[in-house]
């Protein structure tokens, strides 16, 4: 696994007996990633269970699941341990998929209610992310492009927003943003309400407190771009700035906004755990961090399948996206290929 | 030397003033009437301008600005005390767990990177990497409810929460939550100093004091260890701020009556006087931080200098 | 008849890769004898600096590990040395410079603690007296103000200079032989030829041997007295430096000879070797050179079809002899004190199996390459 000096580390070349060396024809280096990822069977795997939760998530928006996270399926309303069979109100017993995390304190299904929970990790990690790279690469690119005044103010503002403690910044603002919309809500909730809940408040707060990575290491990548070569013959032949940023600089920087959103979202499905222990991103639709907030106090009293649950969905979405992320930044790295 | 720290501190004032900007944007112009918030909208609009008096918010928006500036923060809402008072109250809780808790997790994520560099490609490295994989995977929440169950309820080794004044019993009630916090923060940190600690096992200087005959063991705490101490303070840096806020989930489980927990308090009861002060203050702690960093960087680094 | 100061004999390393076990060194054996330059010469990947570190068993493992072979200093076989032992030889009977002077010093350390380090190591001094003796390195390979230079990191010298400190830690202690891995190739040509001829100078000072690895022809012939050519893991060469430069007999060696452009030479287009170095993953069978070797090809032209065989590379197909496809040659004493690894060198099979040694100083000032 170790190549021990320059002299081990040589090109790719195919070879038997008496045929001589032959050089592949280079790859791009998304693609070599993608093979990389691919081909080990860890990663792999990863990529499925990612797959899955997205898959899952999507379903969350069909009917299938509105009844089901609601109805309590106990006879006193209230918790019940996992369970393979359920007894129906008509007498029959079944197996019951809806038992199998157990009952919630209104004995609602956990096993619905944390596949739920996925909606509520996508949503959040996909606006989320979406609000913050755009900000992070946009910035980085002017600030690393043009220099000057316009770098030195977006060096002041991520310097500033950086000073502040994330955690600390992420929370202020949820609150700000949900206490103005619990004071300025009107009678009927609005469209966006409904598919968002009242996570609009945690993914505003995420989107425009988390840029700051991105835009730094893009800036960084710009600066270095930028005088190579390649951009140097773009001006040289006229092309315009717009131009450039997009068609050259741009692509080159794709590779830090993948890695930054894989490792992104782990922090993001984490804050909400937080953000629901807080009170913040209060959602009548269920989370896994609300629900593990709401039986937090139970688990003295031996209620554990609801935190567990919870838990261990959490856990394994962010080990995959983890493995994923370093996997990602070992393929996507241009300085762990070749050239020493 | 000074005359880099005074430029330091110069270069640092718009930022400051930045901080202040975002404080005030945050409370003064995006959240709503505080004093709605608060009261809600029952009471009466007396009631409420007298609350907005004593929030100060129906001043002018720029004397606000400048209040914000010199740290005059109107009294808390809730326990009608001034920000101060329930700083010096709290913020010695907080460190008290949070101090020993930094320390200490530093030196194991430090031992332990080491060791796995040492024993690196072996068993150790990568079982040792893969359980800190897994440890940051896990939702903190878990983790410290795990604890409480597995200490506090299960064996009964510590209390599951609480808090008292006077060293010895605090530190009775100390210990869990000390504990919680270095395990759940090892991970990230682990992994993180691996790495540094494989690039500089890697590096060229490496093998020259091998050549010369210097032992393995040499290697890794003078050579190796001197250059990790770099990063060290750059890292330490960047988790500082956890060290305030990574008490909020800590104090409210654990019941302690710290900084953290206060936070949690005021952004429940619309105290909005406090989440302001905890907000601009341990921003301004951290930014004075960044600079000692700064300073602290041009020590141990003889490479960088005071330029 | 002396005895030589190192001796390899057979020595074989491999390496555990995610592509299977490779083998950058294979049954490699020479001799240095005290005071004698010995040049290891070949291009990048043909295993002659893991054969150097090899030496000093700094090869980490996993996931390297000797396979075979002897490493004998003055009679004692270094690879059966504790870890301990090993160490106690490592900057004192044998030291090493590298070729990267920038970072193969620490850069958080003055380069006096660094010499310093090294004096303490090996001898029973205060630290005072380890000072004393570093500045007088410094000053024996020649840097000017060593009590000052002395305190300095070594982000504040020239790469010459670090180099310079580079060779007074290796001899702070006086070693009998001193490994020299490209020591001038990171180095501006100007400071190459003085940093050589520092190292001569304190080799005819101090008697001691020097093996030194490059992969520059030019210093070879101004520096070495006995030279080996490494090709894909194996010496196909050794001789005398004169020898090899008046009468190559290895067809590697003729090629890298014909490679070098002349003074005065007219010509079109710069001669290469067809080809490129191959991959340890795969190496070919037999001569590991056949695939790229001019006297094969042309040796195949006038043998009958059954003792030949067919080699494809890119872009053409052609024929060897299958001794040269199948049979992997060995270093043989072709010559009175030339040693060769060619089949199709005169009475090749017939000629004695004996291990490279030669005490030998250089006679003859080479004529500018």
């Amino acid at each position: 696994m170790t190549e021990f000096s320059d002299q081990i580390i040589l090109p790719e070349q195919g070879q038997s007996a008496g045929v001589a060396v032959s050089l592949e024809s280079p790859r791009s280096l998304g693609g070599e990633a993608w093979r990389r990822i691919v081909r080990k069977p860890a990663t792999f795997i990863c990529l499925i269970v990612v797959a899955a939760y997205v898959c899952v998530s999507l379903l969350t928006f069909t009917p299938i699941f509105d009844k089901r996270i609601e109805e309590p399926l106990s006879a006193d309303k209230s918790y019940a341990p996992p369970a393979l069979h359920h007894t129906w109100p008509d007498g029959t017993t079944t197996l019951a998929p809806a038992c199998w995390f157990g009952l919630d304190f209104e004995g609602r299904s956990v096993f619905w209610r944390v596949l739920y929970g996925t909606r509520t990790a996508l949503l959040i990690t996909v606006f989320a992310s979406a609000i913050s790279l755009s900000i992070g690469a946009a910035l980085g690119l002017l600030a690393g492009y043009f220099g000057g005044w316009i770098d030195d103010l977006i060096t002041w503002l991520f310097s500033t927003v950086s000073s502040i403690p994330w955690l600390l910044m992420v929370i202020a603002l949820a609150w700000v943003i949900q206490n103005n919309q619990s004071l300025n809500a009107g009678a009927a909730p609005s469209r966006l309400e409904v598919i968002f809940g009242g996570t609009t408040s945690i993914i505003l707060a995420l989107g425009f407190t988390d840029w700051v990575g991105l835009c730094r290491l893009i800036r960084g990548e710009v600066l270095r771009l930028r005088d190579l070569d390649f951009v140097v013959a773009a001006r040289a032949i006229g092309l315009g700035h717009g131009r450039i940023l997009f068609r050259h600089i741009l692509p080159n920087t794709f590779h830090l906004v993948i890695i930054t959103f894989s490792l992104g979202a782990v922090s993001y499905v984490q804050v909400e755990v937080i953000l629901a222990f807080l009170g913040l991103g209060v959602t009548s639709k269920p989370s896994w961090g609300r629900m593990i907030d709401d039986s937090k106090l139970e688990l003295l009293r031996g209620v554990w399948w609801e935190v567990t649950a919870a838990t261990v969905a959490i856990f394994i979405l962010c080990l995959a996206l983890n493995i994923l992320g370093d996997a990602l930044r070992d393929a996507l790295d241009p300085k762990l290929h070749g050239a020493r | 030397m000074w005359v880099y720290i005074v430029r330091r501190l110069l270069l640092s004032i718009p930022i400051l003033l930045g901080i202040v900007a975002i404080t005030f944007l945050l409370f003064c112009f995006i959240a709503p009437d505080p004093a709605v918030a608060y009261a809600g909208k029952q009471k009466t609009p007396e009631q409420l301008a007298a609350i907005r008096h004593q929030l100060g918010t129906d001043q002018p928006k720029w004397e606000q600005f400048v209040n914000i500036l010199t740290f005059q923060f109107p009294l808390s809402l809730r326990y009608r005390e001034s920000v101060w008072t329930l700083f010096r109250l709290k913020a010695p809780v907080s460190l008290a767990i949070q101090a020993p808790a930094f320390f200490i997790e530093l030196a194991l994520q430090m031992a332990i990177a080491l060791f796995v560099a040492w024993k690196r490609a072996t068993f150790w490295d990568y079982g040792i990497t893969f359980i800190s994989v897994l440890g940051i995977s896990v939702p903190a929440l878990s983790l410290y409810l795990a604890a409480q169950w597995i200490f506090g309820g299960w064996l009964q080794w510590f209390p599951v929460a609480g808090w008292s004044p006077g060293f010895f019993y605090a530190l009775h009630y100390a210990v869990l939550p000390i504990l919680v916090s270095v395990i759940v923060g090892l991970g990230g940190g682990v992994r993180f100093y691996r790495t540094i600690a494989l690039e500089e096992i890697n590096a060229d200087y490496v093998r020259t004091a091998h050549a010369k005959g210097v032992s393995q063991s040499e290697v890794l705490f003078t050579h190796v260890l001197r250059n990790l101490m770099i990063p060290v303070v750059t890292q330490t840096i960047v988790t500082l701020p956890l060290l305030f806020t990574g008490a909020v989930l800590l104090e409210r489980l654990f019941q302690i009556p710290g900084f953290g927990n206060l936070l949690v308090d005021a952004i429940h009861s619309q105290d909005q006087p406090v989440v302001m002060f905890i907000t601009y203050s341990t921003s301004v702690i951290y930014l004075v931080m960044l600079i000692v960093t700064d300073i602290l960087y041009t020590l141990v680094d003889p490479r960088v200098s005071l330029q | 008849m002396a005895k030589p100061l190192l001796e390899l004999r057979n020595l074989t390393v491999g390496f555990d890769t995610n592509r299977g076990e490779i083998r950058p060194v294979q049954n490699v054996s020479f001799s240095i004898f005290p005071g004698q330059t010995l040049a290891i010469v070949g291009e990048s990947g043909c295993g002659k600096s893991v054969t150097a570190l090899s030496i000093l068993r700094l090869i980490p493992s996993p996931p390297g590990k000797v396979l075979g072979g002897q490493v004998l200093l003055e009679g004692r076989d270094l690879l059966g040395l504790s870890e301990r032992e090993m160490r106690a030889v490592r900057g004192k009977d044998i030291a090493m410079i590298f070729q990267e002077p920038m970072t193969s010093l620490n850069p958080v350390f003055t380069v006096g603690e660094q010499i310093v380090e090294a004096v303490r190591l090996h001898q029973h001094v205060s630290v005072k007296q380890a000072y004393q003796i570093a500045e007088e390195a410094m000053h024996d390979v020649g840097i000017a103000d060593p009590g000052k230079r002395v305190h300095e990191y070594p982000h504040r010298l020239s790469g010459g200079m670090r180099q310079r400190i580079m060779i007074a830690m290796a001899l702070s202690c006086q070693p009998k032989l001193l490994i020299a891995d490209e020591p001038t190739t990171a180095l501006d040509v100007t400071i190459q030829s003085q940093i050589l001829e520092l190292l001569r100078k304190l080799q005819r000072e101090k008697g001691m041997s020097i093996l030194l690895i490059t992969h520059d022809l030019g210093v070879v012939a101004e520096n070495a007295d006995t030279v080996g050519v490494m090709y894909a893991s194996r010496l196909t060469e050794f001789a005398t430096v004169e020898d090899l430069f008046d009468h190559p007999l290895h067809p590697y060696t003729e090629g890298l000879f014909r490679s070098v452009p002349k003074l005065g030479q007219r010509s079109e287009r710069l001669v290469t070797i067809p080809g490129a170095v191959p991959n340890p993953a795969r190496f070919p069978s037999g001569c590991k050179f056949h695939p790229r070797c001019p006297r094969a090809r042309q040796a195949a032209s006038g043998t009958p079809a059954q003792n030949v065989v067919q080699v494809q590379v890119p872009g053409e197909k052609f024929a060897v002899p299958a001794t040269c496809a199948r049979d992997e040659p060995v270093l043989r004493e072709v010559a009175v004190g030339h040693w060769a690894a060619c089949h199709l060198i005169d009475s090749f099979a017939a000629a004695p199996l004996t291990t490279p040694s030669l005490e030998h100083r250089r006679t003859v000032i080479a004529e500018a390459i």
